[in-house]
């Protein structure tokens, strides 16, 4: 079952990429997708793993892009240009919420777009910040405190007070 | 910045900068106010210049410009005409005289000998790329300004008399010198007194001026015959030139500091932008009742800080940027992708940001803590800038940097779809200081954030009124922050909006 739903999520992704290279699947245990990522008036480079731990992690998603800003505040790690797009706790805990409501292949469609959506989100941001030369992650634009525990303890209250469904 | 008063001579000569005579080494600034008919030539021609596969085009075009000013300078010359600027088709020169019967009758045999000259020499080398060739003049004051920095011959030139005739160029007919009624009629009875503007045919001119009928009989007759075997002569000198191969260099091959010259013309794809001074010819008009001449150093000392405010601009940028000589109190450049950038990336921002930092800096001081906006006063700065796509007659960017070697003088141009779409964007009627204007192609290439800045001008131009960097940014960061949360398709399924998380 995981096996289809790994490869439902990976060619949907695929065909959602600008030009996407060959879909590699090396082995059983992952697909490598790799191509552009649309965004406002550019597209970014990226390559994204899907593998069995797709809705207890956020899959890791790479942006090969020179304009990339790296550094925690930006949300791309300085040591391999991985993209931090989402919180991890809130992922699992939707992505597993819908699979038992609603089943696998609706949380691989939820996934799919999730991923794709906020990947968009954060690199439009990282796109604009080179255009305007920001040198700091503007206040204006959200994001979870850094850290595990901090984030946690915001996400905890805000499901407590009902502003995460 | 130092500044001295000299003589329009003193003014030509190749001089070092000023403050190397006091053993410094910053660059000097000379300036003469002088009067006289200010004389434009345009050459029109129809030459794409875009991307390699048109060199053949961009060395023809090197090869008639030089062609141009080679004769506009020995022309001017024996005419007692001085060549003030080459900026590719268009020639400014300036006959020093007071305003009267004899200097206008000199004016037009001038400019009917050197029409002819340009038609009979030039015309033939540009075969199938020519269109026309006009001229327009008109009298009054300027003041001229040299900068001692030797990267261009040209001299810029400030008051309305100087300004004036190049903007009548483009409504000029082919083969006419656009001339004002009450110049005219000093010579020549026929004119019509509501137009601002009386176009003189120099093919079949209705008035046959006394200085071209007796050449050598007196001392204000213009020697017809020399300025033609001069003309005659440069382009024997320069035929040769035609069938030796021309390398036209590209950014790979050149470093920031490159020097072009007419036999090394370097291609790029880049961004031509022009700033306007929006404001200040009434104020150099103002200086002109000033007969001490103090009103007239103030104008020259407000224009020195206006090239230190372009080189201010210039050293902030992120990327090379060809400087290229001024055109009267409009400062011109050409901005080239940031390195490990295309033109093509660069065209979704490049005309928003780069504008926008131009007008943001009226609002910063220079090094030494000066407001920049102490010496605007009540001008204001109008920003163009044109890159173009590959389609129609777009050019891709590309653009055309020479210098153009006369016999005494270098003049540093640059040519192409930009130059021309920059220049007309200006043109506009109701583009004024604070404007930024781009043209419509260059607009749809902007990423959505920045399209909507502006607002239709035309049905060709855009204009976005006041965009700051400050102002860009506020608003793009603000718009860019919306974060909507999103339902999945077929589901009713929620997904919380876009919030990014960094973990150790």
């Amino acid at each position: 079952m995981i096996d289809n739903v790994m490869f439902n999520v990976a060619h949907k992704l695929h065909d959602d990429l600008v030009m996407p290279r060959k879909l590699n699947h090396p082995g059983r245990e992952a697909y490598l997708i790799r191509g552009g990522v649309q965004l406002n008036g550019a597209v970014a480079q990226c390559s994204i793993i899907i593998d069995l731990s797709l809705f207890s992690s956020p899959p890791p998603v790479v942006c090969h892009e020179s304009w990339l800003k790296l550094g925690a505040e930006w949300h791309a790690s300085p040591s391999d240009k991985s993209l931090c797009y989402v919180f991890g706790l809130e992922w699992k805990d939707k992505l597993e919420d819908i699979v038992t409501t609603h089943g696998y292949f609706v949380a691989a469609q939820v996934a799919k777009e999730w991923l794709l959506r906020n990947v968009q989100w954060l690199l439009n941001k990282h796109v604009l910040s080179d255009q305007l030369n920001l040198t700091e992650w503007p206040n204006e634009w959200a994001y979870w405190p850094h850290g595990s525990a901090l984030a946690t303890t915001q996400y905890e209250r805000a499901k407590r007070n009902r502003q995460i469904i | 910045m130092r500044i001295k008063k000299v003589t329009i001579n003193h003014l030509l000569e190749n001089i070092q900068p000023l403050s190397a005579e006091k053993g410094g080494t910053a660059p000097g600034l000379r300036y003469s106010w002088e009067q006289g008919f200010h004389i434009y030539g345009n050459l029109n021609l129809h030459l794409r210049l875009s991307a390699s596969e048109d060199a053949a085009n961009a060395k023809q075009y090197i090869r008639i410009v030089q062609a141009y000013a080679s004769i506009a300078e020995a022309c001017a010359t024996i005419a007692n005409v001085v060549l003030l600027e080459v900026q590719g088709e268009v020639i400014h020169m300036l006959l020093p005289c007071e305003l009267g019967k004899q200097s206008t009758d000199h004016l037009l045999a001038f400019c009917i000998i050197f029409s002819d000259i340009i038609h009979k020499e030039i015309k033939p080398m540009a075969g199938e790329a020519w269109q026309s060739f006009v001229m327009a003049s008109e009298h009054g004051q300027a003041v001229l300004l040299r900068n001692g920095n030797g990267s261009s011959d040209s001299v810029v030139s400030l008051g309305p008399a100087a300004n004036h005739p190049a903007k009548q160029l483009p409504t000029t007919e082919a083969g006419m010198l656009s001339i004002r009624p009450e110049t005219l009629e000093l010579v020549h009875p026929n004119v019509d007194h509501r137009k601002s503007w009386e176009q003189f045919d120099l093919r079949n001119p209705p008035y046959k001026p006394l200085s071209a009928k007796q050449p050598g009989s007196s001392s204000i007759t213009i020697n017809e015959s020399l300025m033609r075997s001069e003309a005659s002569n440069i382009i024997t000198k320069i035929r040769p030139d035609l069938s030796r191969p021309l390398t036209i260099l590209s950014r790979l091959d050149v470093s920031h500091q490159f020097e072009t010259d007419s036999n090394n013309p370097f291609s790029a794809q880049g961004f031509y932008m022009r700033a306007d001074l929006d404001g200040f010819t009434a104020d150099v008009q103002a200086a002109f009742e000033d007969k001490t001449g103090q009103a007239v150093m103030q104008i020259v000392n407000r224009f020195a800080m206006f090239m230190e405010f372009a080189d201010a601009f210039a050293a902030n940028l992120q990327r090379p940027v060809v400087r290229l000589p001024w055109a009267g109190d409009c400062a011109n450049m050409v901005l080239l992708p940031r390195d490990g950038r295309s033109y093509a990336q660069e065209r979704g921002y490049v005309p928003a940001t780069e504008s926008a930092a131009w007008h943001e800096l009226t609002s910063k001081a220079n090094s030494a803590g000066q407001n920049w906006r102490e010496y605007l006063l009540k001008s204001d700065w109008a920003v163009s800038i044109a890159g173009g796509d590959d389609k129609d007659d777009g050019g891709d960017g590309y653009l055309l940097i020479a210098n153009i070697v006369t016999a005494s003088r270098r003049f540093k141009i640059a040519a192409g779809w930009g130059a021309g779409r920059s220049h007309d964007a200006l043109g506009v009627e109701g583009v004024k200081g604070k404007d930024t204007v781009v043209h419509r192609v260059d607009h749809g290439e902007l990423s959505p954030q920045f399209q909507k800045k502006f607002h239709p001008l035309n049905s060709i131009f855009l204009k976005a009124t006041g965009l700051t960097t400050n102002i860009l940014t506020r608003e793009s960061v603000k718009d860019e922050g919306k974060a909507m949360p999103m339902i999945i398709t077929g589901t009713n399924i929620y997904v919380p909006p876009p919030k990014p998380h960094f973990n150790d």
